[in-house]
């Protein structure tokens, strides 16, 4: 009896035992720190922030992805003819648009399958969440679309959204389609923009546009016109991409116009819009200023030296000085050393000296360690500047664009205006552009970690430009001069569109390094020089025409070989672009 | 009054065991005292030809009758009746039974018994078996083996000694992590490491330096950017090898089949030491040893720094290569961290700190600066205590260590208390409870830091000495250039980058930057056994393991930070984590003889086990308010805040396991078990799943014992089948939003990393078979096992087309296998009175494929190399591992075919794509160990290798293109021609490198054009972010190597020298570990400093710390 009792007592043991019950297992099978259910308006935050690598001047960008690669095509920065160099296979990893680029989408996707959800009456009052993020989505895929051409859309984000890895390969997309949906749409955007109820969290939310609705409509119009123009010049929609610049231009739609309605990102204390980059010593080759851009801003002959009240006045806004004569200084462990005042016996640099592409491969090695590394070119300007300044804001859309599209076009005769005005407002928003920034910023870290920390030395060998001298009379004088002649007094091969196209250039600085390769591939604009590549084997010897697609995209994605492996190369000519467009004349 | 407290007692422990509520009966009276008639008594001393023999069976036979030996051998038996039948036993000897006829002394004489060396192994679940019935293979190494060289940790001990077990140290001192590999790897993306399972409890282990965020171990304890280089440890290495009585190795998938998934790599199961006997005997042993650097790579002492001829100025050309200082006009070396400046000439030049010195190189060896001889002091006592009704043994062990590092110390204290209860002859209860304290001030720096990187190499023209005081001005900053900082004047005349600059910060990091680790861990359980019938066993057991673990690091300021107004420096960080794993199981084991010649066994039993991991993190935010404050409150900016400060992590396992065992007269032996498992990282559909194993043992030499020959001792055969599962780690499934804010704002991001909902477990399957045989009385002996292991459903994190919209996604998907061959073998060739040899070796081949991977995907990135310069590739139909990197492109067609293409600028032209180069898994790894014994002298030496597969070497790309590694020292002058760099400077340093360059018409010529020797050195080692620039292959060695693993000389004093002392044993040894390869294939580099413990961080050398060579002295003592 006792042992009967006593195997009760075991069993009994063993269900108590037993007792974890489904919902224990259950408990633990999610992640606490992550969330399963999704609101529309953080969902939207979170959506917009996949651009970052293209909106903003995040580490990638502005160390990786437009010195290594854009700023080469578009000869917006100095480099050095070494081997290879327009070739750059592996460029996903300077700051991978690409990869961010299906993210967005698929952070898009969730955001439409939480919308449809809701029931009728919520949606109106959520509508403008699901706006924003499809709009600043448009403005990246423009520019993704602008890489590549066909690339997928609709299918992304399928995998994750049915959990289910059948679903984690999309078809690509036919580019050209691709371009008209967004024309198409980014104007029914503008139109509902116009008309819908301000959800409730947007201001909190919408970190670009702070909820302003009207700021909203800016935006997506201006997006229009940049990709209106960039389909407008030949191919198959220049017809459709008119008609939507005359349509924009003629209709009194609200765009970018000003300074103050720059479409742009704050840089916050904190959190993932705390972008400041990063700094070192060995970036230096990646920060040269472009020949090409410098002697565009300032007259032949006078040797690089710069004169207030007569040169272009963004020069020293945008570049350090170099070494006068290409001395190289005695002391010569790092650039910020150069002509430092503390320091004996070396001179004050005072010239503005680009690398131009055409250094030979020869001097490859001289250029690098001696002359980069001893101050011989100019850098750029970026220390607290664009760089390491805390007011600094990321800029998406910016006035002066959207003056020189107008002037663009009226040149071009699509929609009856004033070329010239244009133009030269564009130049004055540039330099008001340029002097906002160099007035409101507040340097938050100097450039070369801690043992610089006498407060950047590099700020020593700027000048700062008496920005009394630049007012509205002096501007308009300067543009007009630049209307029909270059800096250096030639007059313009192929008259004004040329000078419009080549401040556009100068006015996008190397700041919107991709942007300059698009107008470049569409119009030939400016003319520059780019140097065959010396490596005999060379796969791409002048700038490409289109990227190839990440090596995973090759890799990994099933569709590729059929859909697109065959015309997946450097040379092929999107619909919208120029053959041959860097053939121009050595200028 | 007695019998009702141990019955109280029992109740506590079983209320622990058992949840549920459980009432006692009265226990019976004990079987002594029923028995206890005053009749006959005996006794004597039983002893073995060493001297008495502890703890040995003294019974009558056929009744509960009996008494163990005491500490001299001897026993009093009462009782016992004429005629009655006196069995003398001992584990590992022969069995003697002795008619009892009244004599009052019997004094026997115990023989080993080498015929049936049926030794007991712990097997899955603390299952105690006769090895002869193991259908599967089994490796078990005891405690002498473990502690013979003083290792710090008992899985250092392992090297060379269970075939088809690779051990792998993160090195870092007793601190450091190890890795174990049991048969090949087994998994691509998840954790590789067996399960170690501590007195039958599994207990938390996992890898080291992998930064899994819900890592089970404390590896990815890192606070930043700080941390990053330095060497983690791994739970295992916790274990006190001086408590270790047995440690047994379960390889199999039938062997470990008990377990589930969490054996999917193995099992490791350690006993510890019981007491022995009756009475009270004290252990104590004491080990020092000194751990010297080793292996570190030797430098160049011909040429000075400086970037090359070509990087030389005119005013350099005019002044031999060096630089002339305007204030001064003394000529200095251009301070880089490269290594290709004039060479040493012994002239006078301006040294850093503005004195005057001959360029001559000032040390050939910096790392003597670097490092100091690291030592280990072990102390342990251990009090053992034995009894009729219970036994104790409790051990205290503490470990000091100074590491070689110029900084810290790392201090473990660990207590162990290991005992058995027994209440009456059918209750009785085991308990054990380790705690263990550590404290870790600044853990090692990995090595590449040291002497792999572009900024911080070391030159023979560094004074060392001098940079320790210079590093750090008289205001305690960091010093700097020339001219700069608040006192200018203590700042290095020039060098401030590179060289200078990456040793200054070395040398501050080092002294100027603390981490200080304090972990706790209790690892405890009980353990009840209730013997319901002779035939029947209820055994519960309930164990935590509890980790806490709290840690701090601070920086110094390293400048003031009222110069600025915009930065500050310095920075505090502090983490908390604490991880418990709960473990509780029932078993019903039943064990009777069927008629003559069959027994039965089966068990049933139920476990669960549950872990929790909380880690809570914060740190200052772009430096410190007031200088050398270091409290979080002190930060110069608002502390960023993110979901990644704290983590947390939960997981509940439970499992339904049977198992029956049948055997036919002692030679026939079958075994099934099955396990019902259940996890928590899994969907509900897929949360419970079942796993089956089944294995044979046939005693052949048993079976046909007439015909077989007499030397022909034993011979097994065996085979086996099991299937084990395995879950994914937890939250791989789920599918699940991120979270994160700004200022004022907030989001959600769907992951780039998916879960799946539709996950299940993965399988292994694996078929054994083996044949194992012990001849000539044991004098030798061989086991051969052959395995083929498929792992199907393989849990992959599958890297997803960027257009998907997401990264990577777990999912069930491609099948790998692992097939090997195991042998091991032993001899005593010799054996006389006072010497002899024995001989012992294993080895393993294991050949790992991947048969599929997900549907239409056919590699898996597995590890890059210099930024993307080499790969790591993992391709269906091969081993794991390829590595890949840019090759030498060729002629492809006619006269020059096959000849490598020169550029124009004289140099290789390579291959725009990744070509493969070789794999990294090893074709054989193995030991072989030496024992000479004379008198009482014992000599061991065990040796471990490894042939086959290649390995990453980034230091030795860094050395080579600093011009710093002595292979570059031949590098102008005689043999080399006339070179022109466009500075104008002509030198003797040219070189034309065998190929052919383009003859302008589409054709070939032989390559005529001349390259810089140096030039061509530094276009081989270029950090690259595509495979066409550098030529990458030569980073990339042959990894094979023979190592001396130990050596061990002991001496056992005779008992009548030291019984005047008390003392009943004492034994003297010296040892050595790791002290010098017989071959090594990688020149210049230690092939084992891999860092971390999983498979991937152990493709390149250099992430451990700096390796070492130790010798040590033990002095062994019983009273």
């Amino acid at each position: 009896m006792k042992k009967i009792f006593l195997y009760s007592a075991l069993l009994a043991a063993m269900v108590t035992f037993n007792g974890c019950s489904e919902d224990d297992f259950d408990s633990k099978y999610k992640d606490p720190s992550k969330v399963s259910e999704v609101t529309l308006d953080k969902m939207m935050s979170g959506c917009m922030l996949r651009a970052n690598d293209w909106a903003c001047s995040t580490y990638g960008r502005y160390f990786g992805y437009d010195p290594q690669l854009m700023g080469k095509l578009a000869n917006s920065l100095g480099f050095t003819l070494s081997g290879s160099v327009y070739y750059d296979d592996e460029y996903e990893d300077y700051g991978q648009p690409y990869n961010s680029y299906p993210s967005m989408v698929t952070d898009f996707r969730k955001m439409q399958e939480v919308y449809d959800a809701l029931p009728d009456e919520e949606k109106p009052k959520n509508e403008g969440y699901l706006l924003a993020a499809e709009t600043h989505l448009y403005g990246m895929m423009i520019f993704i679309l602008s890489e590549y051409n066909d690339i997928p859309f609709k299918e992304i984000g399928l995998v994750a959204l049915n959990g289910d890895v059948s679903y984690a390969n999309p078809h690509y997309e036919d580019g050209q389609q691709l371009f008209e949906m967004i024309l198409d749409r980014l104007g029914e955007i503008d139109k509902k923009f116009a008309t819908i109820e301000k959800p409730s969290a947007f201001g909190g939310q919408d970190f670009i546009n702070k909820g302003d609705m009207t700021l909203w409509r800016r935006y997506a119009n201006s997006l229009r016109l940049r990709a209106a123009l960039r389909v407008s010049t030949q191919g198959p929609l220049a017809a459709k991409g008119q008609a939507i610049l005359k349509e924009i231009l003629e209709g009194n739609y609200p765009i970018v116009e000003d300074l103050e309605q720059n479409i742009k990102i704050a840089r916050q204390s904190s959190g993932p819009l705390d972008i400041e980059g990063g700094s070192g010593f060995d970036w230096h080759n990646l920060q040269t200023g472009s020949a090409e851009m410098i002697n565009r801003m300032q007259k032949a002959g006078d040797g690089g030296v710069w004169v207030e009240g007569q040169d272009d006045p963004r020069l020293p806004l945008m570049y350090c000085m170099a070494t006068a004569n290409g001395e190289q200084p005695t002391d010569i462990e790092s650039e910020v050393v150069v002509g430092d005042p503390l320091k004996t016996g070396i001179a004050l640099p005072s010239v503005f000296r680009g690398a131009s592409a055409n250094t030979s491969y020869d001097t490859f090695n001289d250029m690098f360690f001696n002359r980069l590394n001893r101050g011989y070119y100019s850098r750029v300007r970026r220390n607290g500047f664009f760089w390491g300044n805390k007011n600094w804001d990321h800029q998406i859309v910016s006035s002066f664009e959207i003056q020189f599209i107008k002037a663009e076009v009226y040149q071009r005769g699509w929609v009856a205006g004033d070329a010239k005005a244009a133009f030269k407002e564009g130049i004055r928003q540039s330099i008001k552009f340029l002097f906002k920034y160099q007035n409101g910023r507040s340097v938050t870290e100097t450039d070369n970690g801690d043992s610089d920390y006498l407060n950047g030395k590099q700020q020593r060998y700027v000048i700062n430009p008496d920005q009394s001298i630049y007012d509205d009379a002096w501007i308009d004088q300067f543009a007009e001069a630049r209307w029909s002649t270059h800096i250096n007094g030639a007059p313009y091969t192929d008259g004004n569109l040329e000078a419009i196209l080549e401040q556009k250039w100068v006015a996008f600085g190397y700041l919107y390094c991709g942007e300059q390769w698009c107008d470049l591939r569409r119009t030939g604009y400016p003319r520059m020089y780019y140097e065959k590549d010396h490596d005999v084997t060379a796969i791409v010897p002048y700038p490409c025409n289109r990227l190839r697609y990440i090596a995973n995209e090759r890799n990994y994605n099933v569709h590729f070989q059929d859909e697109v492996g065959t015309y997946d190369n450097y040379s092929d000519v999107l619909f919208w672009a120029k053959a041959n467009w860097h053939d121009g004349p050595t200028w | 009054m007695k019998t009702y407290y141990r019955v109280q007692l029992v109740l506590v422990a079983l209320a622990l065991s058992f949840p549920g509520s459980m009432m006692a009966e009265q226990t019976p009276k004990s079987g002594i005292e029923t028995v206890a008639q005053q009749s006959g008594r005996i006794t004597g001393t039983v002893e073995d030809e060493l001297g008495p023999v502890i703890g040995a069976a003294v019974e009558v036979k056929g009744t509960h009758n009996g008494v163990v030996t005491d500490s001299d051998g001897h026993f009093t038996l009462s009782g016992v009746k004429s005629g009655a039948i006196i069995r003398i036993s001992f584990l590992g000897y022969v069995t003697q039974e002795i008619p009892y006829k009244g004599q009052a002394t019997l004094n026997v004489t115990l023989a080993e018994d080498s015929q049936a060396l049926g030794e007991v192994v712990v097997t899955a679940l603390g299952i105690a078996k006769d090895s002869k019935k193991l259908g599967y293979s089994v490796t078990t190494i005891k405690s002498d083996d473990l502690i013979k060289t003083g290792t710090p940790n008992f899985a250092t001990a392992l090297y060379g000694k269970a075939s088809g077990v690779r051990i792998q140290n993160t090195q870092g001192g007793a601190a450091g992590g190890v890795s174990i590999t049991v048969r090949g790897l087994s998994s691509i993306n998840g954790n590789t490491q067996p399960l170690v399972i501590l007195n039958g409890v599994p207990i938390r282990n996992g890898n080291s330096g992998t930064g899994s965020s819900n890592s089970s171990d404390f590896s990815n304890i890192g606070l930043g950017s700080t941390q990053m280089g330095s060497v983690r440890s791994n739970g295992l290495t916790d274990i006190n090898p001086e408590d270790i009585d047995q440690l047994t190795i379960l390889k199999g998938a039938a062997a470990t089949a008990l377990y589930g998934s969490e054996a999917a790599n193995g099992a490791i199961v350690i006993t510890s030491k019981k007491a022995k006997g009756t009475g009270i005997t004290v252990d104590v042993n004491a080990t020092f040893q000194a751990n010297m650097v080793a292996y570190v790579p030797e430098i160049q002492t011909k040429y000075g720094p400086g970037t090359g001829n070509g990087d030389w100025t005119a005013e350099m050309i005019a002044n031999d290569g060096f630089r002339k200082d305007a204030a001064t006009g003394k000529l200095y070396p251009a301070y880089s961290a490269y290594q290709w400046g004039p060479a040493y000439d012994g002239r006078e030049v301006l040294y850093i700190d503005g004195s005057t010195r001959a360029y001559s190189p000032i040390s050939s060896n910096p790392w003597k600066q670097l490092f100091r001889t690291g030592t280990d002091q072990t102390y342990n006592i251990a009090i053992n205590q034995g009894g009729e009704n219970s036994s104790n043994r409790f051990s205290y062990t503490t470990l000091l260590e100074t590491p070689n590092a110029l900084t810290g110390s790392y201090s473990k204290h660990n207590f162990s208390l290991i005992g058995n209860l027994k209440f009456n002859d059918k209750l009785s209860l085991d308990y054990t409870a380790n705690y263990i304290t550590q404290h870790v001030v600044n853990r090692s720096q990995a090595s590449i830091g040291m002497y792999g990187g572009f900024n911080n190499m070391f030159g023979a023209f560094l004074d060392i000495p001098l940079m320790k005081r210079m590093y750090k001005t008289s205001l305690g900053y960091k010093n700097n250039d020339r001219g700069s900082g608040p006192t200018p004047n203590e700042a290095f005349q020039y060098g401030s980058d590179g060289f200078v600059h990456g040793v200054r910060e070395i040398l501050w990091d080092t002294n100027e930057h603390e981490s200080d680790e304090l972990e706790q861990r209790l690892i405890a359980s009980v353990a009840p056994t209730w013997k319901i019938f002779p035939f029947l066993t209820a055994k519960g057991r309930l164990s935590t393991d509890y980790t806490f673990s709290k840690m701090t690091d601070q920086s110094n300021s390293s400048f003031p930070s009222a110069a600025s107004t915009n930065e500050s420096s310095g920075s505090y960080s502090t983490l908390s984590k604490y991880y418990q794993v709960t473990y509780g199981d029932i078993m019903l084991m039943f064990d009777k003889r069927l008629g003559e010649k069959f027994n039965l066994t089966a068990n049933v039993g139920w476990q669960a086990r549950s872990e929790k991991m909380n880690s809570l993190s914060l740190g200052t935010n772009g430096g410190l308010m007031i200088e050398n404050t270091f409290m979080i409150g002190n930060s110069y900016k608002t502390i960023n805040v993110s979901n990644d400060n704290e983590r947390k992590m939960e997981l509940l396992k439970t499992a339904w396991l049977e198992t029956i065992g049948l055997s036919y007269d002692d030679f026939l032996f079958l075994d099934l078990t099955g396990r019902q498992e259940k996890s928590s990282t899994l969907p509900k559909n897929s949360r419970s799943y079942f796993y089956p194993s089944g294995s044979v043992s046939f005693l052949y030499t048993d079976a046909f014992r007439d015909n077989m020959p007499s030397w022909y001792g034993y011979g097994k055969l065996r085979v086996s089948y099991g299937i084990v599962g395995n879950a994914p780690e937890a939250y791989a499934a789920n599918m699940a939003y991120t979270f994160g804010s700004g200022p004022g704002w907030s989001y959600n991001q769907v992951p780039n990393n998916l879960g799946n909902e539709n996950l299940k477990p993965e399988k292994t399957k694996e078929f054994e078979i083996g044949i194992e045989n012990k001849l000539f009385n044991n004098r030798a002996g061989f086991e051969v096992s052959y395995y083929n292991k498929k792992i199907t459903d393989m849990l992959l994190k599958t890297a997803l087309a960027p257009s998907s919209g997401s990264e990577t996604m777990w999912v069930n998907s491609g099948v790998m296998s692992n097939k090997g061959v195991e042998i091991s073998a032993y001899g005593t060739p010799i054996e006389t009175k006072d010497f002899s040899l024995e001989l012992k070796t294993n080895l393993a081949f294991n050949k790992n494929k991947i048969e599929s991977l997900v549907e239409g995907i056919n590699f898996v990135e597995t590890g890059d190399f210099a930024s993307k310069v080499g790969k790591n590739y993992s391709y269906v139909g091969r081993p794991m591992g390829d590595f890949l990197a840019a090759v030498n492109q060729v002629v492809e067609e006619g006269p020059y075919k096959g000849r490598k293409i020169v550029n124009t600028d004289g140099n290789y032209v390579m291959s725009q794509d990744y070509e493969f180069i070789g794999n990294a898994m090893p074709k054989v790894v193995g030991g072989l160990g030496v024992t000479l014994s004379y008198k009482r002298f014992v000599l061991d030496v065990m040796t471990d290798f490894r042939f086959g597969g290649y390995i990453a070497n980034d230091c030795y790309r860094y050395t080579m293109a600093t011009g710093v590694n002595p292979e570059t020292e031949n590098r102008e002058g005689e043999g080399f021609l006339p070179y022109t760099y466009t500075n104008g400077l002509t030198t003797q340093t040219g070189i034309i490198l065998e190929g052919v360059v383009s003859d302008g018409n589409g054709g070939w010529k032989e390559n005529d054009k001349v390259i810089a020797y140096e030039d061509y050195i530094n276009s081989k080692n270029a950090w690259g972010t595509s495979p066409g620039t550098p030529n990458a292959t030569y980073q990339f060695f042959k990894n094979n190597w023979w190592k001396l693993r130990e050596v061990s000389l002991s001496y056992n004093f005779p008992k009548d020298l030291i019984k005047h002392a008390a003392l009943k044993n004492l034994t003297l040894a010296v040892f050595g570990r790791n002290l010098f390869y017989f071959h090594k294939s990688i020149p210049n580099f230690d092939p084992e400093t891999s860092n971390g413990t999983d498979w991937k961080s152990q493709l390149s050398i250099g992430g451990s710390a700096s390796p070492t060579r130790s010798v040590g002295v033990s002095l062994r003592a019983t009273f």
